[in-house]
């Protein structure tokens, strides 16, 4: 697919929010299949942003009427499939669910749902190592991912800690504590615990 | 009970066992067809076909190949564009509390090989200025039109091939690229009787024929083929021309030699009668192969479009045999010929039987149902908010509440 450069289109702004409520956000991909992995933390809106965590990505056709059809029987990559249909580019679209999981209020981080909802047609961007780790300095939202109503919260949750432990100068020593923190949380439901620890494990 | 399906469900059955009975008769005439198009002389065509003139019944077209060729399809350049505009309509409803009708138009330009990309929109537009509902007669206003039916389908075809050419003039010149509309490139529904010359100017020559012209200069110094298509054509022309070759009479005088004989015992029945030009080439083409090129006598092409008459080619599309128009300037050119052959092709190909870039315009031009309700109640609202009367019709009215 070609990528078409855009000047004011800065690297790391992934979309637009087209659907929010107070607990999540819906954010519409520029480019096809350019969401971010499952945990990703990303920031909305300028001005009292808003975070979220990647709970849910999927790819559709822009109209629910038109399913994709297979179209690469005679094609020797899948790659073909899209050079000799461009048009795909632009009936199908990646969006992706964040969860909120806090925002920025007079200067301060607050690890809560925002008082109110991002506006439609927000700016999304990925947050760097920098902005990932002041989130993650705390991890009193913890909560919010293991309860959000998404297919496998404790997938997202376990996603999320393993991304955030890299941009962490001891990423050993920031997974021992989401331990620590998510044992308290979950309390006497070991059986989910072990499932969330194992997926931390390297 | 709107339909009452037990009724038409025993009328249908007695429909399909009709066509089955004449399904023998059909085939053998078809096989007299493809021996006549086998046996087709271009040249003894041509000299009956200026011997018969206005004597003949059949719309004959000119033929300088033989309706038995068959020309096989070049691959596709490696890097090319397809552009292909499609439109649909909300006509002038008098039940509505205010006349007006809606034009849009869906573009697609689908650019492939080693940059591919896509670009598809639409463009929206009302038409409820008092100039704009009608065509008038510039030589006398009392004579006019309502833009409606048949002349609103015209209109539309218009904006199309208007779009077309604008597109094609936004896009940079590299590439080689097939313009490609939907459909005839003949406006058949004003060409009969019914609709005065006037009508036939304002559509044709000043709209149709403008931006086929304009394509036609963007043409001249980049390689851009243009194109309609037609996809199950109901055309016979090509048979009529088998007609004439099979007709026994030195000239085809239909009036002298065969008025008191009843249609389909007229010798030229043998190889014609039921038969439509899509079932002859379904035989002689191969996939991917057209046939040979003729070109159309329509008189509102003889007439209205100032040289660039019509000429058209079937092709063999894989599932279905299609009929593909060009204007003469591109038929006259082998090597946009070949493109156009080609990427219809290519494009039939990829779109699993018919034009990607064409079914992707049609999407972008589609006006749902849903669409149609809103847009009243947008027109409903805005009269409102100016405080003006919202009328509409009773009739109107009873069918949206439906009571007991």
């Amino acid at each position: 697919m070609e990528e078409t450069a855009n000047p004011k289109q800065r690297p790391d702004r992934l979309g637009e929010v087209v659907e929010a409520s107070t607990d999540h956000f819906m954010v519409h991909c520029y480019e096809l299949y350019g969401a971010p992995p499952l945990g990703a933390l990303v920031r909305c809106g300028a001005e009292g942003p808003v975070y979220g965590v990647v709970g849910e990505v999927a790819t559709t056709s822009i109209d629910p009427g038109r399913r994709p059809i297979a179209r690469g029987r005679d094609e020797d990559t899948e790659e073909d499939i899209y050079r000799n249909n461009p048009q795909l580019s632009r009936l199908l679209r990646t969006e992706f669910r964040a969860l909120v999981v806090g925002h920025a209020l007079d200067g301060e981080t607050m690890r809560f749902l925002a008082p109110r909802p991002p506006r439609i047609h927000a700016f999304v961007y990925s947050c760097g190592a920098d902005e990932s780790q002041a989130f993650t300095s705390s991890l009193d939202f913890l909560t919010i991912l293991l309860s959000a109503p998404v297919p496998s919260p404790d997938d997202v949750a376990a996603s999320f800690v393993r991304q955030a432990s890299l941009c962490h100068p001891d990423p050993h020593g920031f997974l021992v504590e989401a331990g620590r923190e998510l044992a308290v949380l979950l309390g006497r439901d070991t059986l989910r615990l072990s499932g969330i620890l194992r997926r931390l494990s390297p | 009970m709107p339909l009452d399906l037990g009724n038409t469900a025993m009328q249908i059955d007695r429909m399909a066992a009709g066509l089955k009975g004449r399904a023998y008769e059909k085939r053998q005439r078809l096989e007299r067809a493809l021996e006549t198009a086998r046996g087709f002389d271009p040249v003894s065509y041509e000299d009956k076909r200026n011997r018969s003139g206005p004597a003949a019944a059949w719309r004959l077209p000119t033929a300088s190949d033989s309706p038995g060729a068959a020309y096989p399809a070049q691959p596709p350049p490696d890097d090319y564009r397809v552009i292909a505009t499609d439109g649909s309509d909300i006509g002038a409803d008098r039940n509505m509390p205010a006349r007006c009708y809606v034009i849009n138009v869906g573009v697609a330009s689908l650019t492939y090989g080693s940059r591919p990309n896509a670009e598809l929109s639409s463009r929206a537009r009302l038409y409820a200025e008092a100039d704009e509902l009608v065509i008038r007669d510039p030589d006398s206003h009392f004579r006019q039109v309502w833009i409606e039916g048949n002349v609103l389908a015209a209109k539309r075809m218009a904006e199309e091939a208007t779009a077309l050419a604008e597109t094609a003039a936004m896009l940079p010149d590299d590439l080689p690229t097939l313009a490609i509309m939907d459909g005839s490139l003949i406006m058949i529904g004003i060409s009969g009787h019914g609709y005065e010359d006037y009508v036939r100017r304002d559509l044709v020559d000043n709209g149709l024929m403008e931006a086929l012209d304009r394509l036609r200069g963007l043409a001249a110094d980049r390689p851009l083929a243009v194109a309609s298509y037609v996809s199950m054509p109901a055309g016979v022309e090509v048979v009529n021309a088998l007609r004439l070759a099979a007709c026994p009479y030195h000239a085809a005088e239909c009036e002298r030699h065969c008025r008191e004989t009843a249609p389909g015992a007229r010798p030229c029945d043998d190889v014609a009668d039921g038969v439509v030009d899509r079932d002859l080439f379904w035989d002689i083409l191969r996939p991917g192969q057209r046939s040979g090129l003729f070109r159309s006598s329509s008189p509102l092409v003889a007439n209205h479009y100032s040289g660039q008459e019509v000429c058209f080619f079937y092709l063999h599309a894989g599932e279905e045999v299609a009929r593909v128009e060009t204007p003469s300037w591109v038929a006259a050119d082998p090597a946009l010929l070949d493109l156009t052959h080609s990427l219809a092709f290519e494009q039939c190909r990829l779109g699993q039987g018919y034009p990607v870039a064409l079914m992707e315009a049609h999407e972008q031009a589609v006006i749902s149902a849903g669409d149609r309700r809103l847009f009243v109640e947008q027109v409903d609202t805005a009269l409102h908010d100016q405080a003006l009367p919202v009328r509409t019709s009773e009739k109107s009215r009873s069918k949206r509440l439906r009571w007991l």
